[in-house]
């Protein structure tokens, strides 16, 4: 028999399987897996700047076959999928639609769920951001240990190693691009000013390689992050899956789709159907571990406990885009030699204050041209120019707050109409209080960047739900209610269904959640494997 | 009609590129602006829309003003778009990338360059809206 079926494929997913398996467990993934083969042999393994002058099919990767790289309408940020990932998102509105007006949904039915193109940012929760929740850093901190030896991640012994720790297993850093380095000479200057205001800035913490590691090499600076995964440097699930997948006792079941799962006495049973259409197919084991996605987890639970209907919370990071102009780069030469993630990243955290914002910055340099030339009100030809003499100088800062649950940020599962797929509807809407603080905080967090010559030329305020950052729909909580989870994340009410994604998680602090998840999905692994072996 | 389609719009990229970069496009590059087009604007836009296209193509002295124009009328504006199209086909080739490759620039050229630009690039909006305005009204 199977002790333990894992559902999905993304961060969570590979990490709670690897634990499992760890444990010497019989696991078996089942995941809906939509890959595109092809895409990701598109881009060569070359750096931007030499692509861009000798590669003739570049534009398949650059604006993509379908030309969704065009970005008609305002310009988005970096979170916009690139061309060559868009298949993360195919089938998701066939079967999971959403219905709402107020919230944002982005969802991936891919192997490696949204991992295939999340910003690889990978900052630890502090010990504040579990308030609320039955757990602390000290029960995460071995699970960071794990899956940052796992995954490699890079980062510094700087202001940020003071704020989070060093999960005592981190790479040496990347090398900043020179715009981020002249952010760091003049935050040297102004440090004993900013960090009493709360403000900590360190170069980010990023799950891409400094180091070989396995079969994955080191970044070589190729500038083609944003774009392709031209090497493996930058962490992605389907490379722990891979890797999984040589073992005897992992299988992985692609192409299903979990509707639902029955517990009874003997076990678990889940409920999939084809991802192709074909028909229904059960498998059975000792446990359950939901890792489809916070959405996607509340769906499947509210529907095995035909709860349609009924409310759950949902929580998601505001977000802001703000497109700066860095003067410190004025009269400085650019290097070409970079990563084209995140350089750095910085927390406001006054003292007593609401809010603590997490930010981060990008430089623009492996962007195209074009993609900014439609938000200027410029005639085409001169704004090419402009934007061209400007780019060395811009920089990308995004802004993320913290979220906390209330009565008007839900979701519910409506039964489909007609054979049609069930729907969920979410309902979002933040406090007038809420809507204040963020504008406070984001302003306090932009005003140390304008003390750090990073001015601010435009803020755009994502939809909510276009920050990608979900949580909370089946929270953690010493309290024993329904449609919760304990302090292990088995779902109330079950004696063997686990919960390992971003569900868990309220409230939703400011920082990036993929990392934290990839670690209390390895906690939940070795718990699932304690238990049944008990 | 297909066809037809196709010519009409390889005529306009191959303007709207040589407008752009001041050089012929090449064949390919024509080739992928229509595909562009018939793929992300494969609607006819609205008679206002194609008024201002059609004069444009057709009065090529006209071409900059509009642009700078539709820079203040708003980023759905019909010619705007295909300007946008044409300059992401541009840009993701081999043929013109010291057109839009970013690099390093002192900054005294800098801010003579962005001033210069800039300058040409508002007297082509202001000395253009008349003309769009009265080219819209009369679509009406």
């Amino acid at each position: 028999m199977i002790d333990a079926i894992v559902v999905g494929s993304g961060p969570s997913g590979v990490n709670a399987a690897t634990a499992l398996c760890d444990a010497g467990l019989e696991v078996v993934m089942v995941d809906f897996g939509n890959v595109d083969e092809q895409a990701e042999q598109a881009a060569p393994h070359e750096p931007f700047s030499e692509l861009r002058r000798h590669d003739s099919q570049q534009h398949r990767y650059f604006l993509g076959d379908d030309f969704s790289g065009i970005p008609l309408g305002s310009v988005e940020e970096g979170t916009k999928i690139a061309p060559l990932r868009r298949y993360a998102l195919r089938d998701v509105e066939r079967v999971m639609p959403v219905l709402s007006d107020t919230f944002s949904a982005h969802e991936s039915l891919a192997r490696g769920g949204f991992g295939v193109t999340w910003g690889a940012g990978s900052l630890p929760f502090r010990d504040a951001d579990f308030t609320g929740m039955p757990v602390g850093r000290a029960d995460m901190e071995p699970h960071y240990h794990a899956v940052a030896r796992r995954i490699g991640i890079s980062g510094g012994n700087d202001d940020l190693a003071e704020v989070f720790g060093d999960c005592g297993a981190l790479m040496p850093p990347l090398d900043v691009d020179s715009g981020a380095e002249q952010i760091m000479r003049r935050y040297e200057r102004y440090r004993a000013q900013l960090r009493p205001k709360g403000f900590h800035l360190g170069r980010a913490r990023v799950a891409i390689l400094s180091e070989d590691l396995d079969d994955r090499s080191a970044s070589r600076y190729h500038d083609m992050e944003y774009w392709a995964d031209t090497d493996e440097s930058v962490y992605r699930p389907q490379y722990t899956l891979r890797e999984l997948r040589k073992r005897s006792n992992f299988s992985y079941e692609p192409r299903r789709q979990v509707q639902r799962f029955v517990e009874d006495e003997s076990g678990v049973e889940v409920v999939t159907v084809g991802a192709d259409g074909d028909g229904e197919r059960r498998f059975r084991a000792g446990a359950v571990v939901l890792s489809a996605g916070t959405m996607s987890s509340a769906r499947i639970t509210l529907r095995s406990l035909d709860r349609y209907g009924e409310r759950v919370p949902i929580l998601t990071n505001p977000y802001r885009y703000v497109p700066s102009v860095n003067l410190n780069m004025a009269g400085v030469r650019p290097r070409d030699a970079r990563s084209s993630l995140a350089q750095l990243s910085a927390l406001h955290a006054p003292a007593g204050g609401y809010q603590t914002s997490t930010t981060s910055v990008f430089s623009y340099r492996s962007m195209l041209t074009s993609r900014l030339i439609g938000e200027a009100p410029l005639a085409h030809r001169e704004s090419i120019r402009i934007m061209r003499t400007l780019i060395p100088m811009f920089a990308i800062v995004t802004v993320f707050h913290e979220d906390r649950p209330s009565a008007d940020k839900w979701c519910a599962l409506r039964p489909g109409e007609g054979g049609g797929p069930d729907r969920l509807e979410i309902g979002y809407r933040q406090s007038d209080e809420e809507l204040g603080h963020n504008r406070a905080s984001s302003r306090a967090m932009l005003g140390c960047f304008r003390r750090l010559g990073v001015w601010p030329i435009k803020a755009f305020s994502r939809d909510a739900g276009g920050s990608i950052h979900y949580a909370g729909t089946l929270p953690m909580t010493d309290e024993d209610r329904p449609l919760t989870v304990d302090a292990d994340c088995r779902l109330r009410g079950t004696r063997a269904v686990y919960v390992a994604d971003g569900s868990v998680f309220s409230p939703l602090p400011s920082l990036p959640l993929t990392f934290t998840i990839m670690a209390n999905a390895d906690r939940v692994g070795t718990r699932v494997a304690a238990a049944l072996r008990r | 009609m297909a066809r037809v389609a196709a010519g009409a719009l390889a005529a306009e990229g191959t303007v709207l590129m040589r407008y752009l970069t001041g050089t012929d496009p090449a064949a390919e590059l024509v080739d992928r602006y229509v595909e562009a087009n018939q793929t992300l604007l494969a609607g006819e836009g609205s008679p206002a829309d194609q008024a201002v296209l059609a004069f444009a193509l057709d009065h090529r002295w006209a071409l900059p003003l509009l642009d700078g124009a539709t820079g203040l009328a708003g980023s759905d504006a019909w010619l705007r778009q295909k300007l946008f199209v044409a300059a992401a086909v541009l840009e993701a080739s081999t043929h013109h990338v010291d057109v839009f490759m970013p690099g390093y620039t002192p900054p005294l050229v800098m801010v003579g360059q962005v001033g210069f630009w800039g300058v040409k690039a508002a007297i082509k909006a202001v000395l253009g809206l008349p003309l769009l305005l009265t080219l819209r009204w009369r679509a009406r």
